[in-house]
């Protein structure tokens, strides 16, 4: 082969290989979950917020669940209205606040299938007062007259099952349909099992998942694994290759909890409680995996707790963030997404320092 | 006026009337220097646990429970549901199952409850099927009630409420027992009226309950709730309030809240009978915040036996109290009729007083009235307002012998009988002249009773309160060290100081003790074989200020100790100048007491260098530093030095002077002479006044009394320069304080502008001149000055 024509070969090799990929970075949206009821955000929590250029936060604004009287209702709401006010107003930090709705899955195993019109029109006026005429007491609880960015998206958070996934398709579905502005995203949390199984599990009619990377195995488990986050058990769900079917945005666990057993029997879960509170308990006593044993009965933090109780402390390590980080990367779908932390909180960010955060953040450029 | 408006100034007059003395003065915690008062009639006391208000308006004395007061209705319903399941379920089970089980929980989670509880187990044989499916009912209907609307729609009534309607009236049709079928209709009822069907409601009352003859609480409560279908404030509906306040059991406290006094007269006119009359003027009064007295002996007249007497009496008792005693004891304004306090001027407190004296004369009297009739039970009980009547009128011989009878009565409950005994140490205390051991052994007695025996609301609250009360009396009676030691002992606030610390017993100490009354402490510390009232009181634990154990828990914790007695005590002899006797106290105490806060912080430096443009500060150049103990040393040596140094006299009465100056609220080591500081005790915002300490700490006197001696001694005319312009500025410390302890008035203001008045005996003032113009020359001689040579 003549020199000349080796070299335009390989040039085209080159070019070739070049084109095939598309180098151009990411565009990542940093985020964070606030999971709290109450409303208003810390000094240390909204500083964490500029300090790392996060620029969504996804507020939990509702938690629904089933009432055996008076079926599907609200247990507990948060509103958006004041920590708008804090941080796009007072910080000047231009931020935007992503309504969250927790609806248990209980509540679609028993909801009667004509109602469900009925939750997607009472949810929605909880994000949209002026939804309909039935918006005064909405109004109050998401008051969108003095929010100071445009909604741009709704968010549900449901652990659906193929038993219930039917119902609660429909209900993503209504609600869609009520949406007055096509311009709002709805979006879903898809756990590990429905992202592993999206065949059997079905994909929801939404425009976006929001792929959560922990609670990899049951808490009322009593066992050495941690439940939030366990880079093996993790790696299972990411090992088909096949990219998901629908846009993922990915939420990574920055957490930590205590989960109490009785006699061997999950019996509470204590999200204010970190390790470092138990260390210096006199009524503990350090065992292995994380565990500490009740000495003696006391009430501490109003827990209730009695001899030999065991509390397990769960936390993320900053190397457990980084590989759930890591392991997410492979289920990045598109150019566009937000990568999430959860969650956001006095207790939490302390454990994290701003390197390790815009680090994870980095990581997905 | 809506009922929540009516419940509102209800609730404001009362608290008007009876608000608990924690009054702020300033920024920090909530309690004024004038809180303690113990003789308060306690509403408790005449054991009608379920009128809430009156509880609330005493809110301190029940630990600030607003809910202190109980519905009796909860424990009948138990007791009843006990009956019914024939006592063999556990009560407590049966609570568990009624008020702390939601009503969603009762249903999702009645197969574990079965295993757990005798009374869900009791409820799901199949005998008991009515019984359980009545308690489904009525959970159901807990739901709806509890949470009407959930989305908050505007969606009333609940969708499911005719279904629960047909629910309930199949099971009434269905059932034979009557138990089950009084509770039906009761729900029955409760369902048409949340379903906005008043009518209907009412006629299941009429025809279904009030027909049934019972004691259960249920009819009590389904009479009440047909109020509701009535507008306030009419007769028709404070007519049902007043049957249902007189049954008792139920909602009293919302009958008397929905009560509108203001109309009483006309619900009058629906009375079939005296009593009747009888409980709508009891319910116009309990609402009364005036003068009540005249409609009580109405009352009496017409039913001497009539039960709420008593509790009305007190309610007279407790205004009286307030009108007469509060705002001497407190920071109160005086008694206002008709809350005007627009007109009000001094000469209205001096008559309303007067006025309220004779009211006590005549309450007393109407009370003696009714003891010697000897128609009532709780002769006890009246004994022991008779008794407080008459000491408030000083009748201590009366009070005495209404405490005797008080103590004669037969059917006293155990409150009433610990309240005799509380009444009878503090009048024994009033008369006595001195604080005796008798006292001392009555007061321990109290003390140590059991809580039960005492049987009163919260017995740390009355014993807190009492030895607050006995320690100011007993320091009243000239027994100072006994009661600072005891008032160590509650744990109410005496007072509170500038800074927003509450104050503890050394700072009492610093304010009232002598050195006779260190010695007597110290003494009684030593002592080996104490009485039980001494060792209670020299006990190293002292009581926290609840504010303060409430916020900073143990790390609040002032305890009794004989170091800082002693250095209390050095303070004092160095206040008063005996420097010798102060010695011999520091020599007592540890070194190491001197490197712990805050002594380590406040008492620092060279105390004899001194630069009065930054006097709290201590530089590093200072070369020495000295701890209080060291201080006083080196001030001793000085003194002695001045006698035998003739010569250097002028220094070393200069270097005293600022000893005394750094000692004062300007100097770094003001430690030495008082145990807190405060940037606003120079300002209009305090409250200082002249004496003797205070001439000392904010007047320089002492440092002053120095410079002078310096600058008479001086032949370097540096140094007199620089005593006189200290002189001065002593001088003007002097003139400022003495301006704010008298609050001259505003148009003084250049108070401190005066020209230096020793510059006449300074002579040639080139020196001070240049001095007081650059700060560095005032600096260098203060340097110069202010080391020692010796």
């Amino acid at each position: 082969m003549p020199v000349c024509r080796q070299s335009l070969f390989k040039f085209l090799a080159v070019l070739l290989i070049l084109t095939s990929c598309d180098t151009t970075p990411n565009n990542v949206t940093r985020a964070y979950y606030y999971w709290r009821s109450d409303s208003f955000l810390t000094f240390a929590e909204r500083a964490v917020l500029k300090a790392n250029q996060v620029k969504k936060l996804y507020r939990k604004i509702l938690d629904v669940d089933w009432n055996d009287i008076q079926g599907a209702i609200p247990v507990a709401s948060g509103r958006i209205a004041s920590i708008d006010n804090d941080l796009n107003q007072y910080d000047s930090f231009g931020i935007n606040i992503i309504p969250v709705i927790f609806i248990t899955n209980k509540t679609f195993q028993r909801i009667d299938s004509a109602d469900i019109p009925v939750l997607a029109s009472r949810i929605l006026r909880r994000c949209l007062p002026k939804l309909d005429s039935i918006d005064a007491n909405g109004k109050h609880y998401y008051d969108y007259n003095d929010r100071n960015s445009p909604l741009t998206e709704i968010q549900f958070d449901c652990d659906w099952t193929v038993a219930t996934a039917k119902k609660y398709f429909y209900f993503l579905q209504t609600v869609h349909s009520l949406l007055p502005d096509k311009k709002v995203n709805l979006s879903v949390t898809i756990r590990l099992h429905q992202y592993k199984y999206p065949g059997k599990t079905g994909i929801p009619p939404v425009d976006r998942g929001m792929l959560m990377v922990y609670n990899i195995s049951n808490i009322k488990e009593h066992s050495p694994v941690n439940s939030i986050f366990d880079y093996d058990k993790a790696k299972a769900y990411f090992s088909s290759g096949k990219k998901y079917p629908l846009p993922l945005d990915i939420a990574l666990p920055a957490f930590s909890w205590c989960l109490i057993f009785r006699k061997g029997q999950f019996y509470q879960i204590d999200n204010g409680l970190a390790r470092n509170n138990l260390d210096s308990c006199s009524f503990l006593q350090a065992s292995k995996n994380g565990f500490y044993k009740v000495i003696r009965d006391t009430v501490y933090r109003e827990l209730f707790l009695r001899l030999g109780d065991e509390i397990k402390a769960e936390t993320i390590s900053d190397k457990q963030l980084q590989q759930a980080a890591s392991l997410a990367q492979t289920a990045v779908n598109t150019k566009e997404f937000s990568i999430s932390l959860f969650e956001l909180s006095e207790n939490e960010i302390k454990n994290y320092n701003h390197e390790t955060i815009d680090a994870v953040y980095r990581s997905f450029r | 006026m809506k009922p929540l408006t009516r419940s509102i100034v209800l609730f404001g007059s009362l608290l008007f009337v009876f608000l608990p003395k924690k009054i702020t003065r300033a920024c920090g915690f909530g309690i004024g220097s004038g809180e303690y008062r113990f003789w308060l009639l306690q509403p408790d006391i005449v054991n009608e646990p379920d009128l809430t208000p009156f509880f609330f308006s005493a809110g301190y004395l029940y630990n600030g429970d607003q809910n202190a007061a109980r519905e009796p209705s909860d424990k009948q319903n138990i007791l009843e549901w006990y009956n019914a399941a024939n006592r063999t379920v556990l009560k407590n089970e049966i609570d568990t199952i009624l008020n702390y089980t939601s009503p969603s929980n009762f249903i999702s989670d009645l197969g574990i409850l079965k295993d757990r509880n005798t009374f869900c187990k009791w409820l799901l044989r199949p005998e008991n099927k009515e019984f359980y499916s009545y308690m489904v009912i009525s959970k159901k209907i807990e739901q709806i009630a509890a949470n009407p609307d959930p989305w908050e729609e505007g969606s009333e009534p609940d969708k499911n409420i005719p279904q629960l309607i047909q629910e309930a009236n199949l099971l009434y049709r269905g059932c034979k027992n009557r138990f089950i079928r009084l509770r039906v209709a009761f729900q029955l009822e409760r369902l048409y009226f949340l379903n906005n069907e008043g009518g209907k409601a009412c006629n299941i009352y009429d025809s279904l309950i009030a027909p049934i003859k019972t004691n259960s609480w249920i009819k009590t409560a389904a009479l009440y709730k047909t109020a509701n279908r009535l507008p306030m404030a009419t007769k028709q509906h404070d007519y049902i309030l007043s049957k249902v306040f007189d049954k008792g059991g139920y909602h009293r406290t919302a009958c008397l809240v929905k009560f509108n006094s203001a109309t009483y007269k006309e619900t009058l006119s629906l009375a079939k009978n005296l009593h009747e009359r009888n409980v709508i003027t009891a319910m116009a009064l309990f609402n009364y915040s005036g003068r009540s007295l005249n409609e009580i002996e109405k009352i009496y007249l017409n039913e001497p036996k009539y039960k709420e007497i008593a509790f009305l009496l007190l309610r007279e008792i407790n205004k009286l109290e307030d009108w007469l005693v509060t705002n001497k004891v407190t920071e109160f304004a005086p008694a206002v009729y008709n809350n005007d306090r627009s007109h009000f001027k001094d000469y209205d407190a001096v008559v309303n007083y007067k006025n309220d004296k004779v009211y006590g004369e005549q309450l007393y009297s109407f009370l003696q009235k009714i003891i010697i009739d000897g128609q009532r039970k709780d002769l006890g009980l009246l004994n022991i307002y008779a008794a407080y009547l008459a000491t408030l009128q000083k009748n201590n011989a009366a009070a005495a012998t209404h405490l005797f009878a008080a103590k004669k009565a037969r059917h006293t409950p155990a409150n009433v009988k610990t309240q005799i005994k509380i009444s009878s140490f503090l009048l024994h205390l009033q008369v006595a002249k001195k604080f005796t051991p008798r006292l001392e052994k009555e007061l321990m007695q109290i003390l140590h009773t059991h809580d039960s025996v005492l049987s009163i609301y919260d017995p740390t609250i009355m014993r807190n309160q009492l030895v607050l009360y006995t320690a100011r009396k007993a320091m009243e009676k000239g027994e100072i060290a006994r009661g600072i030691l005891l008032l160590g002992k509650t744990n109410r606030a005496w007072g509170q100081l500038p800074i927003g610390n509450i104050k503890n017993i050394y700072q009492e100490l610093e304010e009232k003790a002598s050195s006779k009354d260190f010695n007597d402490i110290i003494a009684l510390i030593d002592k080996k074989h104490k009485t039980e009232f001494e060792n209670f009181i020299t006990g190293k634990e002292l009581g926290a200020p609840e504010y303060y154990s409430y916020y900073f828990g143990e790390n609040y914790a002032v305890r009794l100790d004989k170091d800082k007695l002693l250095d209390c005590k050095a303070t004092y002899y160095i206040k008063k100048d005996c420097l010798d006797s102060a010695i011999q106290i520091l020599s007592l105490l540890p070194d190491s007491l001197w490197r712990q806060e805050p002594y380590v912080s406040c008492i620092a430096g060279n105390p004899f260098y001194l630069n009065v443009y930054c006097a709290h500060k201590v530089d590093a150049e200072e070369g020495m530093s000295c701890n209080k103990k060291e201080i006083v040393e080196e001030m001793l040596l000085l003194q002695r030095k001045i006698e035998e140094e003739p010569s250097k006299a002028a220094e070393y009465n200069y270097q005293l002077a600022n000893a005394w100056y750094n000692m004062t609220y300007f100097g770094k080591n003001w430690l030495m002479m008082k145990q807190w500081w405060s940037v606003t005790e120079t300002s209009s915002y305090s409250d200082t006044k002249q004496t003797a300490f205070n001439d000392l700490y904010f007047g320089c006197n002492q440092a002053k009394k120095y410079y002078l001696k310096a600058m008479d001694a001086a032949t370097d005319k540096r140094l007199q320069a620089l005593c006189c312009f200290m002189a001065g500025k002593c001088d003007e410390n002097y003139r400022s304080y003495i301006w704010y302890a008298q609050q001259e008035g505003w148009d003084k203001k250049d108070f401190h502008k005066g020209k230096n008045p020793y510059l006449k005996q300074l002579g040639d003032d080139t020196y001070y001149k240049e001095m007081v113009g650059e700060c560095e020359l005032y600096e260098s001689y203060s340097r110069k000055y202010g080391a020692l040579t010796y």
